[in-house]
């Protein structure tokens, strides 16, 4: 529950966040003709700066979703440990440590696994991953202007050249199958 | 009763391991000589002994790099940029036919099926006399992020199918697939069955609407296709965090204790360093594979479907009417044994037959348990379908 809270708490200050940058830019007063205008790219730059902003605070959102969830399984693992284990094992018998050790590892094993097979644990980590890959999107597209200031070619342009080489390639090997069927279908006629 | 003493000096002289330990970090606890309480003195020797254990591990880990994997006498017969192919050398001058083609994973490395002397499958079936050949991916690179499976099955296997059929002068080959290679293997001999014999699965993931693991929790719910198109190839740091998440506690934290424990004792260490050492060693994965891989079999089951798009065919496994061993294992954490079974039932074979055992997903292929209880069951199976 208290994740929940958190969550909510987050999207509704990001959200007031958000608004709050907008208007500061409202407050300029652009003119509307900026295609025609030197506002033009800095209103794409603008817009760049503020995805990345706001993918920062989601990425900072799926976190601490993460970790909420990670800690509450990790204090749910010692109440559970120590209403199996109520005192400390005594640390001079090593048998005393070793049968501690059984249990906390048999709570903790259970707990962790119980968290990692939820579904609301795997959309955490998806999100996640999710946010953390538009990062890289970003900065690939801000490195794509660079490549375009130099009359370099972007990455779409090079994934493009790939794939099109993997088809080729995969052309070649179906068309040597043809010929060799075709060569050893010859051979047969040819023999009889 | 006097006590004895050890100190860390002692300890690296002593060591019936044959390891020297010559690594002394700065906080090791000195032995006080002019203590005179008993407790006081166990508690000093026990800190002792403990800080030797710590030190000889640190000293194993160093050594661990060195370790031999996949040791059985082999000569790579072909070799492109994204595989090599092994042959593995006949202990008989006509070994058993058809040859065996093992078809390994795109996940870790292929010496997990050669790891060790005693506990390798690949030297298992030479010994049996069969005539064995791996297929050993080697690790893309950013510019194969568009290699498919369409590539992986009907190139590249076919390739090495071809390969064999060609330099052994047989018209038909036993497939042999382990895990993701299992399904890979199920998914070539729906398209070509014509050139195989044999179909022999060891943990194929089939119908994943069964399975129950943490990977697959995760893998259906995972944006694929966005991260994908940042990262171009699945990095190996993502599927090592994955991995880290099966058995965390019993086999995260539990086996280095055991390895504390066991620190004396070459043979385990040696048996756990190989283990670790191939579990550390993640390759990428293509990034057009995996999104198949996630998305076609893991988010859509189209493999159960008969709806899964290979070049310009649908994969059909019901065409597959060849004789099948479907291996599973019981307490597979990786791949769900239901998943798995589901095969036999999608086949249209006559002789199918799933064998069950009570081990592990690496358990089964790399350990005694499956030198002893799997593979003379799998041998006899290969050898009662065989030419001879």
């Amino acid at each position: 529950m208290w994740g929940m809270t958190v969550e909510q708490d987050f999207n509704k200050k990001y959200q007031e966040l958000i608004n709050s940058y907008n208007a500061i830019w409202k407050d300029f007063k652009i003119p509307n003709f900026n295609m025609f205008s030197p506002y033009f790219q800095f209103e794409q730059d603008q817009k760049q700066f503020q995805d990345l902003f706001a993918l920062f605070l989601k990425f900072h959102g799926s976190i601490i979703n993460y970790m909420v969830q990670v800690n509450q399984t990790y204090l749910k693992s010692i109440k559970e440990l120590q209403s199996k284990h109520p005192e400390l094992p005594n640390f001079q018998s090593e048998d005393e440590m070793k049968k501690y050790k059984n249990i906390a590892i048999d709570v903790f094993e259970d707990s962790f696994t119980k968290l990692f097979q939820s579904n609301e644990f795997s959309i955490a980590v998806s999100e996640l991953l999710s946010n953390y890959s538009s990062f890289g999107k970003l900065l690939g597209n801000a490195f794509n202007d660079y490549l375009k200031s130099m009359n370099l070619p972007n990455r779409s342009e090079i994934d493009t050249i790939l794939r099109d080489m993997q088809e080729l390639k995969r052309d070649v090997h179906r068309l040597r199958k043809n010929l060799d069927l075709i060569m050893s279908e010859e051979k047969e006629v040819v023999l009889k | 009763m006097k006590k004895k003493k050890l100190s860390l000096n002692k300890v690296a002289a002593t060591s019936d391991s044959g390891i020297k330990v010559d690594y002394i970090p700065s906080k090791v606890p000195s032995v006080d000589n002019t203590t005179k309480s008993h407790s006081g003195e166990l508690e000093k020797d026990k800190n002792n002994d403990l800080m030797a254990k710590i030190n000889k591990v640190l000293e194993v880990y160093r050594k661990s790099s060195s370790l031999d994997v996949g040791a059985t006498p082999h000569e790579v017969v072909k070799e492109t940029r994204l595989y090599r192919l092994l042959h593995y050398k006949p202990i008989f001058d006509s070994p058993i036919r058809p040859p065996i083609l093992i078809v390994y994973a795109l996940i870790n490395r292929s010496y997990i099926l050669d790891l060790q002397k005693d506990k390798s499958w690949v030297r298992n079936l030479v010994n049996q006399g069969f005539d064995v050949y791996l297929i050993d991916w080697k690790p893309p690179s950013l510019n194969d992020k568009y290699v498919s499976f369409d590539d992986y099955v009907n190139v590249f296997i076919d390739q090495c199918v071809d390969y064999i059929r060609n330099n052994k002068s047989v018209e038909k080959i036993t497939l042999h697939g382990y895990c993701m290679g299992a399904t890979m293997s199920a998914m070539y001999c729906s398209l070509q069955q014509y050139k195989i014999k044999n179909l022999v699965t060891l943990a194929p993931v089939i119908d994943t609407s069964k399975d129950s693991t943490v990977i697959g929790n995760f893998a259906r719910h995972l944006d694929v296709e966005k991260i994908m198109e940042s990262v171009g190839n699945m990095p190996p740091e993502l599927l090592r965090t994955c991995f880290s998440a099966l058995k965390p506690f019993k086999q995260g934290v539990n086996k280095y204790y055991s390895l504390l424990e066991h620190i004396n004792d070459r043979r385990f260490i040696e048996n756990f360093l190989r283990i670790e050492k191939w579990l550390y060693d993640i390759p990428p994965i293509a990034g057009e594979a995996f999104k198949q891989w996630i998305k076609n079999i893991y988010q859509e089951n189209l493999l159960v479907k008969n709806k899964m798009k290979l070049g310009d065919e649908f994969v059909n496994l019901s065409r597959i009417n060849i004789p099948l061993l479907n291996i599973i294992a019981n307490e597979d954490h990786l791949v769900s044994p239901e998943g798995s079974a589901e095969l036999n039932n999608l086949v249209s074979s006559k002789d199918k037959r799933i064998m069950r055992f009570p081990t592990g997903h690496v358990g089964l292929i790399a350990s005694s348990y499956s030198q002893i209880n799997v593979l003379p069951k799998t041998g006899r199976w290969f050898f009662l379908r065989s030419n001879t």
